[in-house]
């Protein structure tokens, strides 16, 4: 079995601590792990894209053709990523993001799964938790990974200061309907 | 200082090789400062390591000095001698390098060395020009000298490097000339001691390059004398105010003739009127007088002269220009391995 | 450091904890993308190990300081990317003259000039091997992976030590940048260099089958005399033809007649391959799937893959030459191993080149569009 994870959106949304996160976490639950990143030519307002390739064995492509699994943070990567992903593949997205996009630039064949990750954050009081907040839903909605398995990481990887309101971040993610 | 003799400096200091020096060049005289300085500071010959890059310089070490020596890439020596002085600071770790390896090819190098003020000592040799390849100029050549890369005149002008190394940070600046060997050779212990960047820059002769530079047409024999004689009078040490009462006269054409007319306004006076080597101003008559009135007017109205110059003018400055105790490199990097935790 | 154990791990990171492992104690050199990772973690690190970090004003000077370091007896090593690397090259040669153990890291990245800063590449594979001036022999590593780049770079100082000698390790922007797992071991083999038994020491010079002299260190009372320029075997600068030859010679052929020690390569499924794919490093990773899945489609298709590129095996690739119809060689640059290849098969096989520049990895797919057609 092999898969693969993309998050995308702006520099600065946390894009790269999120695949990284979600690689570490992907690791420690025993999976053999890739994680790569790119940027656009800002790394601040430009595009990011953080990957994630994990399988039960040794992985030895590095390139990701079609996700299994999109987590998306703005409109241009939501744009460009969209068509990279297989049919049936999951598609978390920023319902902001989703707000702003018309029926035809959405496809169907896909599992679409909108999240309240920015409102959701700015209500915790950081919107820099918005990613979390997706990949607490991503939890919800697939079975790579348990919430407690993140939380787990949460609190291994993070600062203290910093735990709260991630753990909190993925248990709104995880709860949101 | 004890004086002794030559021949036990050459059998502990130098190797057995035949010389690769130009008759009459000035870094035999700069080696010999260096090795009695190493003598009398009883420095331990094992734990002397000479670094130098490529050019005329760098032979004063490779393959004289009889100690470790790295002989390197032109302008590269104080790089590769930061990472031998770095890893073992038992070292006592020596530069010496040239004007165009030091302060042409090399002088990022040796800004950045003067900046973190490693302990090393630099031995800055300037011959005025890229001497072992024929004679080009250099970020020392003076404007409008012809050499063989500047057959119209030099349009550059030239870098006054002790005041660079200064600006960058050396604790220890000097400069002196292969005229001033007492001098030298005190400082270059004064640096050899110094726990910080030393830099000395020595104006040595090149007899080969510098005869046509400063237009000397004397037999090979007599240039070496001749040159040390114009450093001499061409240099003034900071701090040595002398009294004397003396001008330069520039002549118009001929200094012969300037000299003549000179002496001839100059009878029944308490003065004196030869001609020297000014490395401003070229072949000068230069008048000391002990008259109290002397109207110096006379002389500058004459026929061959073109104009008076004063003692001081166009003259290069010697002496230590800095001589501070600063946190040094070496000592910065040892106490970061202490903070991280290291041994 | 890394404790023993299982770690998701940045292949920069894990070049320069292998290199701590090894027993490097100085390292020199300047901010590049994309090979910072190294230095930040080397001057978080080393000075912890107790070794020295140095940031250096350029590229020439970090080289250099590498040098002068290994003289005072460190393991020491550099790393940079395209840009620094031609800078270095001159310091490199005076590494390659005076015999001087050091690694130079070149985390690969797209050119020529500034090119495309941020993306990968295996262009510099020649220069490795020719950019100094002069005549000499390189050994240079290609990790294909975070692992290998932990295991090379420690094989990279042992084999420096070993045969006195600048090691590069042609890393890449990809492998450099990718976390990948890295199982950190218990111990690490090293090999220290050989020093002087007595009080006299010829430094470039030896009786030794290995023809690799003994290395001495400054400030041991050895009186050393080393130059860049042609030596007699004490150091003793001599310019004529006998002395020059002597001297090249021998620090060519002890890495030459060393290949068998030296040369290292991967074997997937040659047994009965008709057809093979030769890679390294990054390019080596799409070359295996794109074997496995010609497999899967009834093609004999195997895989050589080279983890030491230079010296060049010729001996395993003259006889794969006799023994396959094809042999495809697929790189990210414009196509230069694959004249190495082309070289030595002496048109006994059909030589192909799949070679990718753009910063972009070759794909599965088209590496195995072309297995198909060759076969």
């Amino acid at each position: 079995m092999e898969k693969g994870i993309v998050v995308a959106g702006t520099g600065g949304q946390g894009i790269v601590a999120a695949g990284e996160f979600l690689a570490e976490a992907l690791f420690r639950a025993g999976y053999e792990v890739i994680n790569s990143r790119s940027y656009g030519s800002e790394a601040r307002g430009g595009s990011c894209r953080s990957e994630v390739l994990f399988s039960d064995s040794d992985i030895y492509d590095l390139q990701l053709d079609e996700a299994d699994i999109l987590v998306i943070l703005s409109i241009p990567a939501f744009r460009r990523y969209q068509n990279r992903a297989k049919k049936d593949a999951l598609i978390l997205v920023d319902a902001v993001v989703l707000e702003k996009l018309g029926e035809s630039e959405v496809r169907t064949d896909v599992k679409l799964v909108p999240v309240k990750a920015r409102e959701t954050a700015i209500g915790l009081g950081n919107p820099i938790v918005a990613n979390m907040v997706l990949l607490g839903a991503l939890a919800r909605h697939s079975d790579i990974l348990s919430l407690e398995d993140m939380q787990g990481v949460v609190r291994e990887m993070m600062r203290v200061s910093m735990q709260e309101i991630n753990i909190n971040a993925l248990e709104s993610g995880y709860s949101q309907a | 200082m004890a004086v002794k003799p030559l021949r036990y400096y050459s059998d502990k200091y130098i190797r057995n090789q035949p010389s690769a020096f130009c008759v009459g060049c000035g870094d035999g005289t700069i080696l010999n400062c260096f090795v009695r300085a190493l003598d009398e500071l009883e420095v331990p010959l094992d734990k002397v390591l000479c670094v130098s890059g490529i050019g005329c310089s760098a032979w004063i070490p490779s393959p004289n000095f009889n100690g470790d020596t790295l002989h390197t890439t032109h302008g590269r020596a104080l790089a590769f001698a930061t990472g031998a002085k770095v890893f073992n600071s038992d070292l006592t770790t020596v530069v010496f390098t040239g004007d165009g390896d030091g302060a042409a090819i090399g002088g990022n190098h040796l800004i950045h060395a003067a900046r973190r003020n490693i302990d090393i000592t630099t031995i800055l040799v300037n011959n005025l020009s890229y001497a072992m390849t024929g004679g080009q100029i250099a970020p020392t050549t003076h404007h409008g000298e012809r050499t063989a890369t500047s057959p119209y005149g030099n349009p550059e002008r030239p870098f006054d490097i002790a005041g660079l190394a200064a600006a960058a940070g050396a604790t220890y600046v000097a400069r002196w000339t292969t005229y001033h060997v007492l001098e030298l050779t005190r400082s270059i212990k004064e640096a050899l001691k110094h726990h910080g960047f030393s830099f000395i820059e020595v104006l040595s002769q090149c007899p080969t390059h510098q005869r046509r530079m400063f237009n000397m047409r004397d037999p090979v024999y007599r240039l070496p004398s001749r040159i040390l004689e114009m450093f001499s009078e061409s240099t003034y040490v900071r701090g040595r105010t002398r009294q004397e009462n003396y001008r330069y006269a520039v002549p118009k054409a001929s200094p012969e003739n300037a000299l003549e007319e000179i002496s001839n306004v100059l009878v029944n006076l308490d003065t004196e009127a030869k001609i020297v080597d000014h490395m401003g101003f070229g072949r000068v008559v230069r008048i000391d007088s002990k008259e109290p009135d002397m109207e110096w007017a006379n002389i500058s109205r004459l026929e061959a002269v073109d104009r008076l110059v004063g003692p001081l003018e166009e003259k290069v400055e010697l002496g230590v220009f800095v001589k501070e105790e600063m946190l040094e490199y070496t000592d910065s990097l040892r106490d970061l391995i202490r903070t991280a935790g290291g041994i | 450091m890394l404790n023993p154990g299982r770690h998701l791990v940045l292949g920069n990171v894990a070049c320069a904890e292998g290199a701590i492992r090894a027993g490097c104690r100085f390292f020199a050199g300047y901010p590049i993308t994309p090979a910072n990772e190294i230095s930040h973690y080397m001057a978080a690190e080393l000075p912890k190990a107790g070794g020295f970090f140095l940031q250096m004003e350029d590229e020439i000077a970090s080289i250099a300081a590498i040098i002068g370091a290994s003289w005072a007896g460190a393991k020491a090593m550099t790393a940079t990317s395209g840009p620094g690397y031609s800078l270095m090259q001159e310091n490199i040669g005076y590494a390659h003259m005076t015999e001087t153990p050091c690694v130079v890291v070149n985390v690969q990245r797209s050119g020529p000039s500034t090119g495309q800063a941020t993306l990968p590449s295996q262009q510099d594979i020649y220069q490795a091997k020719y950019g100094s001036h002069g005549d000499y022999e390189v050994i240079a590593l290609s990790p294909w992976s975070v692992q290998e780049m932990f295991e090379l770079t420690v094989r990279a100082f042992n084999l420096a030590e070993r045969f006195r000698t600048p090691v590069m390790l042609m890393a890449d922007g990809m492998i450099g940048h990718i976390k990948e797992k890295l199982v950190v071991p218990e111990k690490v083999d090293t090999v220290g260099r050989r020093r002087p038994t007595g009080s006299e020491c010829v430094p470039f010079g030896t009786d030794d089958p290995s023809m690799v002299p003994e290395m001495p260190r400054f400030g041991e009372g050895f009186r050393l005399l080393v130059t860049g320029s042609t030596h007699r075997p004490s150091g003793v600068r001599d310019y004529t033809p006998k002395y020059h030859q002597m001297k090249v010679n021998r620090i060519r052929e002890k890495i030459l007649k060393a290949e068998n020690e030296i040369s290292d390569t991967v074997k997937v499924d040659l047994e009965d391959a008709e057809v093979v794919v030769i890679s390294f490093g990054a390019s080596a990773r799409p070359s295996y799937g794109a074997v496995k899945e010609a497999r899967s489609q009834g093609i004999k298709a195997g895989l050589l893959r080279l983890k030491t590129i230079w010296p060049f095996p010729e001996g395993k690739i003259s006889d794969l030459a006799d023994d396959v119809d094809a042999l495809i060689v697929v790189e990210m640059n414009v196509g230069k191993m694959v004249q190495e290849v082309r070289r030595v098969v002496c048109g006994r096989a059909n030589v192909f080149s799949v070679s990718k520049i753009g910063g972009v990895l070759p794909s599965v797919y088209e590496i195995n569009q072309v297995i198909r057609r060759a076969a």
